[in-house]
């Protein structure tokens, strides 16, 4: 046997999951959406944060969701009883949304405009945190009825989010979970998150969070508006070239 | 679960850059690098890895070789350069504060492969 090459090169393993995901914010920013993406072990309440977010916030923005469900159509279910247009994606055995399935539904234009899209990731705190979507924040949640040293043992996805909610916290005084020492743990991590802890049951610290949830959609929007008018003046600001726009539309 | 797709990447990147170099090649061994602060489990991956790799042409007799990347942290407060403990809530031993960014440890990358030519005898035994 005889070896031709032995090369040393460096190429990223998740590249074709990052391309993808980077097409889809390029779709996203395109039209002026603002995509979130919700992650979570199972029961840890994404879905029912979810529906008390739409309602508090469809006066204000116009929202579409896709859901991430590894089966079944549950939750999108929950989800279309707001009124919201929802498109649900089966994962079947795949635990986790990937930016290519994403993409699929992007491209077939099943949404009406919307202005803000809610993505609920399947439930998992480990495969969703390899596999960004092209959102341009993501949410962690932990609820109290679960351990407090998750962000310990699943450091990964605390470290790279820009929001941890600990929900359930009506729960607090019947468990042993302490809120300090959890977030202690992601502040270590990621000094940049914010972090909340609410309950959607009694609604507390709900306002908190959907207040840094609008700030950092007018925020977005409003940057999106600034390219936007840069591109009109002739400016070279490609994501608003129309010839450079139609390009995946065609395919 | 998600190694799966993983070993799937890394499959189907060494396959094509060994259908790039030429005819009578096949890749023997492919190097990845795996930080300690990305959800990968080498073990599920070699797993992953060998379960998958008849069904890349090229890869049949692909060793898979996986380092792992200790991670390594630079603190907010005074720079000093540590690594993430889980029983200090990762934060740095000498001054408490939290990390400012990872020097190491989110590595997932293929960083070597080796192309060899078909070995003939063993050609002929599979025939
Ligand atoms: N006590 C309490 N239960 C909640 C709260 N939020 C959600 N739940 C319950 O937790 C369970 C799982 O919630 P769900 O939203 O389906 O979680 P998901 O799997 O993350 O989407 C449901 O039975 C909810 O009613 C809360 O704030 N307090
Ligand atoms: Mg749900
Ligand atoms: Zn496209
Ligand atoms: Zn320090």
């Amino acid at each position: 046997m005889h070896e031709v090459v032995d090369e040393h090169i460096l190429q990223r393993i998740m590249g074709n999951n990052e391309d993808a995901a980077e097409h889809n914010r390029e779709h996203f920013d395109e039209n002026g959406n603002v995509a979130i993406n919700f992650m979570s072990a199972p029961g840890a309440g994404k879905t029912t944060l979810l529906e008390a977010c739409i309602q508090k916030l469809k006066a204000k923005f116009k929202i579409a969701v896709i859901e991430g469900d590894m089966v079944g159509t549950l939750d999108a279910d929950r989800l279309a009883g707001t009124g919201a247009p929802v498109h649900q994606i089966s994962t079947g055995r795949a635990c986790h949304l990937d930016a290519s399935m994403v993409g699929r539904l992007l491209h077939q234009e099943l949404f009406d405009k919307y202005q803000v899209l809610f993505i609920e990731n399947v439930g998992n705190l480990v495969c969703p945190a390899e596999f960004p979507l092209g959102e341009h924040f993501r949410v962690v949640l932990l609820s109290a009825s679960e351990g407090d040293d998750k962000p310990l043992k699943y450091p990964v996805i605390f470290k790279n989010c820009n929001a941890v909610v600990f929900t359930k916290c009506d729960l607090l005084p019947h468990v042993n979970f302490d809120l300090e020492k959890a977030a202690e743990a992601v502040k270590n991590l990621n000094p940049e998150a914010s972090i909340f802890s609410i309950s959607v049951k009694t609604g507390e610290g709900l306002s908190q969070f959907l207040q840094w949830l609008s700030a950092q959609i007018l925020a977005k929007q409003k940057h999106a508006l600034h390219n936007k008018a840069i591109a009109a003046e002739g400016g070279f600001n490609v994501y608003f070239d129309a010839s450079e726009s139609n390009i995946c539309r065609r395919q | 679960m998600h190694e799966l797709s993983i070993a799937q990447n890394i499959l189907s990147m060494v396959n094509s850059r060994v259908e790039k170099e030429g005819i009578q090649l096949e890749a023997t061994a492919v190097t990845v690098m795996i930080g300690e602060f990305r959800n990968v489990d080498p073990e599920s991956l070699e797993f992953a890895f060998d379960a998958m790799k008849p069904s890349f042409e090229f890869c049949r007799n692909c060793l898979l070789k996986i380092i792992s990347v200790k991670a390594e942290g630079i603190c907010t407060k005074s720079m000093h350069s540590f690594h993430p403990e889980k029983q200090n809530g990762f934060s740095c031993p000498i001054c408490n504060s939290a990390i400012k960014e990872f020097k190491s440890g989110e590595e997932l990358d293929i960083v070597r492969i080796i192309i060899s030519t078909i070995d003939q005898g063993r050609l002929e035994c599979t025939k």
